[in-house]
Order: C-alpha cells, then structure tokens, then sequence
C-alpha cells in the first residue's frame, strides 16, 4: 500500500484538527498503530501546531492564579466528601409536611364545635397524602431503578466490546511484532475503490492472518475472500466479513506467490471471479 | 518548555495525577502564558480569555487521569483542552448576547486592519509570513474550529482543497520555524 497518498491527503491534519467524522477518525486511528510511518506524520502535525502555538504567549492577570488555586484547594477537599447527596436525598420526606398545612388550616376553622370531625379530617388529609407520596415515590424509585440497571447493562456492554477490542489490539500488535511474520501489503487493483489491506504470514508456523483497514462494506449476499495463489493457481484461503480492527485468522499456507482478494457470493467460490478481484499483493 | 531540573514530563504527569498542588504550580507557571496566549487568539478580551484559562486549568485538573502518554504529549493534549475550551465559549449564548462575534469575524477577514488580537509580535510574526489566505485557512480550523464544510462555505474553495490546502500551510509553518521537514 502506498502511504503516500493518506500521507498527502490532508485527512491526518483534520484527524489531528478534531474535524473529521467519526468512522473516519477510527480508520486513522487503527493507521496509526499499523504504521509507524503514519504515526510519525500525526506527531510531525502535532510539532508544528504546538510550535505555531508557543509563539503566542500572553500572561494572564495574577489574580488568575490565585483565583485556580483557591479553586483547586476546594475542589481537593471535596473530592473526598461525596456523601452530601445521600443528606439530600434524606431531605425529601419534608414534603408531607409541606403539603399538609393548607388541609389543617381549613379544617381548624370548621372544627370548632366538632374537633372530632377535625381530627377525621386532618387523619385523612395526612393519609391521601401520605399514600400519594409514597406511591409516587415508589414509582419514582422503581423508574431510577429500571434507569439504573439500564446504564449498569450499558456500561457493562461497552466495557465487554472494549475488553475484546484490547484483546484485538494486542494480538494484533503481536503478530506485527512477531519477527517470523511477513507483511505483505495488499495493493488495490486498477478500478476498484481504494483499500488498505494487509497479510501477515509465518512461514515457520504457515499461519496466516488477515487485516483490512478498508475494504468497502460488502452488500448482504456477498462475501470477500482470500486467494493464496500457489504455482500460478489460486487456492481459497477463506471468507470474510469484516477484519476491521482486528487480525482475523485465515488457513494456514507453506507456500504462496501471491494473496489476493475477491468479492465472491456468500460462503465463497470455488475458483475466483478475477473482475471482482480488489487487492493483491506478492509474497515476495 | 518541556524540560526542566524539577521534573521530566514523566514525572509530571505522575505527580499531576496525584492531584499534586506543587506540580500544578509548576504546571501553571510553565504554560499558563501559552495557553492564555492561545484562548487570547480566540477571545480578545482579557476578562473572559481569564475566565477560560481558569476553566482550562481545573479540566486540566479533573481530566488529567484520562490523559495517556502513549496517545501523545501533555503539551498537545492541553492544547486541545484550551482550543475545545475557548472554541466552546465562542460558540455559547453569552458570547453571542455579547456581540462577540463579530470581534473575531473581523479579526478573521481583516487580518491587516485588524491585529489587536494578535499582540505577541513573535506570533505575529509567523502568522504575517502566511499568504492572507492561508493565515485565514488556519485561524479558521485551528483557532475557531470550524469544519471543512463551514470553511469551504466561508472562503468559497471546493470541500477536497480545504484539507490539501491545510496541509501545505502546515509545511510552510515548518519552513518558517526551521523545524526538520522529514
């Protein structure tokens, strides 16, 4: 794969800038562990804003300081004390009281002569809204309950996908860093969308693993799939999906020419459709 | 900047995660004039430029265990903070109910006329260097953090010239700061 090309695209200094989309932004990422060539380009963006940057320098008032530091003690001496919103939450009951008076002032007035009467009627006051709050309450609680567990399986979740990515991420910085393994650059063919797509090889071993940093989406019938040409002949090596961000294993070969990739029907051919033919790349 | 008896940026990092006030106080005393300078780029006006380096600090503070060394540099790493900091504000009700605005849209367009934000004559200096219209193209990315279809939209060149165009401004900037170009 020639770099050059994402080199001088300019896509690294918005990468660097915070301007690109998302998807995009992950595409540079999973460059930058790949190539070391890539990464020296960011941290070579990144000299030259911060040296643009150092030129301009302004003091700001003394009283800045002294303001940050104030601020700082305190935020230092809350850090330890977040019991605070478990007395607020305690705070709460106060409303039966603050709801009652009205109900007692009028009952006082009619109760004169009938302070029984008055009494029924400030009990039953108390107890409409004693129900009322403790149903609401418990509707309140039950729904915080459901919000809770939500972002319990939500942070469960997220933390699941990262735990495999890491797992990904040092395989594949393993293999990289394997010293039996051969890199074989996978180059797009004429025609075809522009892909980066690599092959890593152990000749000792015969594994094979496979990353595509971006070969197109396939649609849902289809699927990609891996070539080992062998003596001028090609041999399947597998299919796949998607090998985005992470090394996925393919079958073991002693010997190759060449590995190419084409788009084939799902589940794979058997010979490959050479006008669907992506990548390819030499061995040697 | 980097580099001192105290501490090496190792260590400062370390110590900064410790909440430390000692190396916050280093911290402050060796990049607080950068930062400011920087935010004084986006709001030229001392109070409010104030307020935000203040902000960007206790970020700084809260943040600072999120930082990895691995992704980059701390300096860079502040850096965006103070961008996103002040690009922020700009773009915030107070900002515009001030009139704001249009003092850094002025700015933007009458680079010649209008320099008062830009007091550091080093600075100045290597900005002055720039054809107007790359000294416009990084004021508007870096600076004011507008996207490749805002700045396309505001200086009326096609969506792909906008990031070429950056590129070849930032190899300039190179040239000028004599910095190694491979």
């Amino acid at each position: 794969m020639d770099l050059s090309c994402i080199i001088s695209s300019g896509d690294l200094e918005l990468y660097f800038l915070g301007l690109l989309p998302k998807e995009e932004t992950e595409k540079v990422d999973a460059l930058i562990i790949l190539f070391p060539e890539i990464k020296a380009e960011v941290d070579r963006i990144s000299e030259t804003l911060e040296a643009v940057s150092s030129y301009a320098t302004v003091m700001p008032g003394p009283h800045v300081k002294e303001n940050l530091f104030k601020q700082l003690k305190e935020l230092k001496s809350t850090e330890s004390v977040s019991s605070t919103e478990i007395k607020e939450q305690q705070k709460e009951p106060a409303f039966i009281e603050k709801d009652t008076p009205p109900g007692k002032v009028v009952s006082m007035k009619r109760s004169g002569n009938n302070s029984l009467l008055a009494a029924a009627i400030i009990g039953l006051v108390l107890s409409i809204g004693a129900v009322i709050y403790l149903a609401t309450q418990n509707s309140r609680n039950n729904q915080e309950l459901v919000l809770m567990e939500q972002r319990v399986n939500e942070l469960n979740t997220s933390l699941n996908q990262q735990e495999q990515q890491n797992l990904a991420y040092s395989q594949l910085m393993q293999i990289m860093q394997d010293p039996n393994y051969t890199h074989i650059n996978l180059q797009q063919v004429p025609g075809k969308p522009e892909a980066l797509v690599k092959v890593f090889w152990n000749k000792q071993s015969n594994e094979v693993y496979l990353f595509d940093v971006s070969l197109p989406e396939p649609p849902s019938n289809k699927q990609y799939q891996l070539w080992a040409i062998v003596d001028g002949k090609p041999v399947s090596a597998g299919v796949f999906d998607n090998a985005k961000q992470r090394a996925q294993k393919m079958q073991d070969f002693a010997k190759a020419d060449a590995f190419a990739i084409t788009l084939e029907q799902r589940g794979g051919s058997a010979e490959p459709t050479m006008e669907e033919m992506y990548v390819i790349g030499t061995t040697s | 900047m980097l580099t001192s008896e105290l501490y090496t940026e190792e260590s400062l990092i370390q110590q900064l995660k410790l909440h430390d006030e000692q190396a916050f106080n280093y911290l402050y005393d060796n990049y607080s004039k950068s930062l400011f300078g920087i935010i004084y780029q986006i709001i030229p006006t001392q109070e409010i430029a104030e307020d935000v380096v203040q902000q960007v600090f206790i970020k700084i503070w809260k943040n600072i265990d999120s930082f990895e060394p691995s992704k980059g540099r701390l300096y860079t790493w502040m850096l965006n903070i103070t961008r996103n900091q002040a690009i922020d504000y700009t773009r915030s009700k107070d900002f515009n109910r001030q009139g704001q605005t249009i003092a850094i849209t002025k700015n933007v367009y009458n680079t010649e006329s209008n320099t008062a934000a830009i007091r550091d004559t080093g600075f100045k200096k290597i900005l002055e260097q720039l054809p107007v219209e790359k000294r416009k193209l990084i004021e508007l990315s870096y600076f004011l953090g507008y996207t490749q279809e805002e700045i396309s939209k505001i200086m009326d060149i096609p969506l792909g010239t906008v990031k070429t165009r950056l590129r070849n401004t930032l190899i300039d900037l190179r040239k000028m700061m004599n910095l190694k170009s491979t």
